[in-house]
């Protein structure tokens, strides 16, 4: 009976080997529903149209098989202190069954790296197994954990993310990987928490992936209104961009007109939808403008536009809490970049221009303030949904804090 | 449209006693039981497991049904030569369990079962150029290490052995404009990290870095009408993270911010009244984990058949007493 049971399992697993070789370009797999054994003649596993699917009747004896002897191979590796050649193919065989089916079991993770750093392993065969474990598996922290291993594997052994790797294409997959997590789980902390790791590590050209990624997740978020992660994702870009920002006053702003500083975006197109003559900006002629001072102002019209998309999907999908939250980030980043410019320009003694400017901040950080009001105001009193009204007035006190 | 607020419904029939005597046989069947399968699903965790177990049959005035032999030489087994501790027998080390382990030491008093200056070591190890904390030797960094680094040696006394001062730099770098904190600098606020890096602060006596105030107004936030907590904006409310939000409040002062009544009809609703245990919502299958978390929050809102439990350590607050370990709390 025993021999018969790990026989069969031998036989999935070679079935599996075998679909994994042959086709590279499987992009999904799952365990597909059975009610007890079907028949035994037929193989439990499933290959079409680059999916893979394991009969779920096949999942217990298949996962203790491969577990147990996973542990045992494990043992014996720590014993004789080195992994043998002959061993190599049922380590990967075991362990990538273990994870197929228990995404968050470290070791068996473990495993694999350890097979890398011995050479007797390739970065991105696990690149491709983890993505894949991902679509069963689209939170599990230990296989996010396992990318970014690989990744930063990949960066020492070249020497930079570029040497070998495209490296756009590189960040795209890693984004796309993210994505892909975040469609399939909603409010997917680590998927969202390693796409910022992604661009906070990979992005050589940080700047105009964080433009990018603003423009590539517009869309995404009008249609996730409760996804609090994928907003804020976006907070995070902002933040980003800002802080780019803050670099550039230290230095004398002369020099900075000559340096490359990419402004990645095209502020005319950028303001024209959403930024209305509602805006706390008043729109200017930018080309006049220093590089940063324009850099600056793209940003505060980025964040006003965000307030607007915010405003579309209050009044669209009322009862969001997840889109109420947005709001109070965006207003927060447009005060605090009122806030900052104040530091920066008062170092010294102001001079009359900067004293100008000041007291046009003020005015705009008080101007906004009042129209937040006025805004959470209109849905305390005349909103026929409690949740949303409840919501308001939320807000409505988060931005009496704020003063 | 009705509003889509994300959100369970307690009936009427659902519980609302404290049914003791089951949740104790619960996890006492639970831990003698070793179905193959589940058994080696949950084995990548099983020292947290343990240390639930153990925590929760404690606060229920019943540890002396727990096998402490047993437990004590699971846990020097998992001692790995680098001095850290893994989850079971042939797993790797990791501050997760190396933290649960040193728990379940310090409920029996036996430190002295594993080599403590070997764990003191691996864990100062650890600690980066920028005081963040990798989780083992594979380096993935989370505020959550923060808080098991810190809790492990605050047990075990050692505090000297990390650079505290660039461990809390980077605890507060993880502080978002929320008052919350997230995995690392950039990350979304989570209740789970908010509790470890409260934790962390409560421990390291830097509980003055947090505006109590805006924390607290978000961590009451969590409250749904169920009465239950969600850890973070539109997600279902959850009894373990009602723990961690009623834990955060608590060490940052502003318990009574919540609805406890309703709080307290919630997480009651969750237990099963034929099986024992508490599950994650009413009517959801029971776990251990929801157990533990289930009891420690009655613990918290002021149940007297529960002992007091220790909103940093989550365990029993006699025995932290007895370790005399100080933290300030609000």
């Amino acid at each position: 009976m025993e021999d018969e049971l790990s026989e069969m399992c031998k036989k999935i697993l070679n079935d599996i080997n075998a679909i994994l070789k042959k086709d590279l370009q499987i992009d999904e797999y799952d365990v597909i529903p059975t009610l007890g054994k079907t028949t035994l003649n037929r193989s439990p596993i499933l290959h079409e149209e680059h999916k893979l699917g394991v009969e779920s009747w096949c999942i217990k004896p298949l996962f203790l098989y491969c577990y147990s002897g996973l542990m045992e191979q494990r043992d014996k590796m720590k014993q004789i202190k080195r992994i043998l050649d002959e061993d190599v193919q049922s380590l990967l065989t075991l362990s990538r069954l273990v994870v197929m089916v228990q995404a968050d079991c470290m070791t068996a993770w473990n495993i694999r790296k350890e097979l890398i750093e011995a050479g007797k392993h390739k970065v991105m065969e696990d690149l491709s197994l983890s993505a894949l474990i991902l679509t069963k598996h689209p939170k599990s922290a230990e296989t996010f954990a396992h990318r970014k291993w690989l990744l930063e594997k990949i960066a020492k052994t070249c020497g930079a993310y570029t040497a070998t790797l495209n490296d756009t294409v590189n960040i795209d997959l890693e984004l796309q990987v993210c994505q892909g997590a975040a469609d399939r789980y909603p409010n997917n902390y680590n998927a969202w928490t390693h796409r910022i790791w992604v661009v906070q590590t990979l992005a050589k050209e940080q700047l105009k992936v964080c433009h990018k990624e603003l423009h590539t997740t517009q869309k995404w978020i009008n249609t996730h209104v409760s996804d609090h992660s994928g907003f804020h994702y976006r907070q995070f870009l902002f933040l980003e961009i800002s802080k780019y920002l803050k670099i550039i006053p230290q230095c004398r702003s002369q020099q900075l007109d000559n340096q490359n500083i990419p402004l990645e975006f095209d502020c005319a197109s950028g303001c024209s939808e959403g930024c209305d003559d509602d805006c706390v900006l008043v729109k200017k002629n930018i080309s006049k403008l220093t590089h940063y001072e324009k850099s600056r102002e793209v940003l505060v019209q980025l964040l006003c536009r965000e307030v607007n998309i915010t405003t579309y999907l209050i009044e669209h999908y009322p009862g969001h809490e997840a889109v109420w939250y947005h709001r109070r980030s965006v207003v927060w980043s447009l005060m605090n970049n009122h806030n900052t410019v104040n530091r920066v320009q008062t170092t010294g003694s102001p001079t009359e221009e900067i004293k100008v400017k000041i007291q046009r901040m003020d005015t705009e950080s008080e101007e906004l303030i009042a129209k937040e009001k006025k805004f959470s105001q209109q849905f305390i009193d005349g909103s026929s949904n409690t949740w949303q009204a409840m919501l308001a007035e939320r807000y409505m006190k988060w931005i009496d804090n704020l003063n | 449209m009705a509003g889509p607020i994300k959100d369970c419904v307690i009936s009427d029939s659902s519980s609302n006693e404290l049914m003791l005597a089951k949740h104790v046989s619960y996890i006492s069947a639970y831990s003698k039981k070793k179905d193959d399968y589940e058994y080696c699903m949950t084995e990548y965790l099983r020292m947290s497991g343990v240390y639930w177990g153990l925590t929760v049959m404690d606060l229920m005035h019943s540890l002396d049904q727990m096998d402490k032999d047993e437990v004590l030489k699971f846990v020097k087994d998992c001692q790995q030569e680098c001095g850290g501790i893994s989850a079971s027998i042939g797993h790797d080390p990791h501050l997760l369990y190396t933290l649960s382990a040193i728990q379940i030491l310090t409920i029996y008093d036996a430190t002295d079962t594993i080599n403590v200056n070997k764990v003191v070591l691996f864990i100062s190890a650890l600690q980066q150029p920028d005081g963040s904390f990798c989780g083992d030797k594979w380096g993935e960094v989370d505020t959550r290490f923060s808080f098991c680094a810190i809790a492990c040696l605050a047990l075990l006394k050692r505090l000297d052995a990390v650079n505290i001062d660039k461990a809390t730099q980077f605890v507060l770098s993880c502080m978002n404009f929320d008052g919350g904190f997230g995995c690392r600098p950039g990350s979304e606020t989570h209740s789970g990290q908010i509790y470890c890096c409260v934790g962390f602060l409560a421990l390291v006596g830097g509980l003055h870095h947090i505006n109590a105030d805006m924390l607290g107004w978000w961590l009451c936030e969590r409250q749904l009408p169920s009465g239950g907590l969600n850890g973070r904006p539109e997600k279902l409310p959850d009894v373990c993270y009602s723990w961690w939000v009623l834990a955060s409040l608590k060490i940052i002062g502003k318990l009574h911010w919540i609805d406890k009544d309703k709080l307290v009809r919630f997480i009651l609703a969750t237990q099963d009244e034929e099986t024992g245990g508490f599950a994650d919502r009413p009517g959801d299958m029971v776990d251990p984990f929801h157990t533990l978390f289930g009891i420690c929050g009655l613990s918290l809102l002021g149940n007297k058949d529960i002992k007091p439990v220790n909103p940093v350590f989550c365990m029993p607050e006699h025995i932290i007493r007895r370790t005399g370990i100080e933290m300030d709390l609000f």
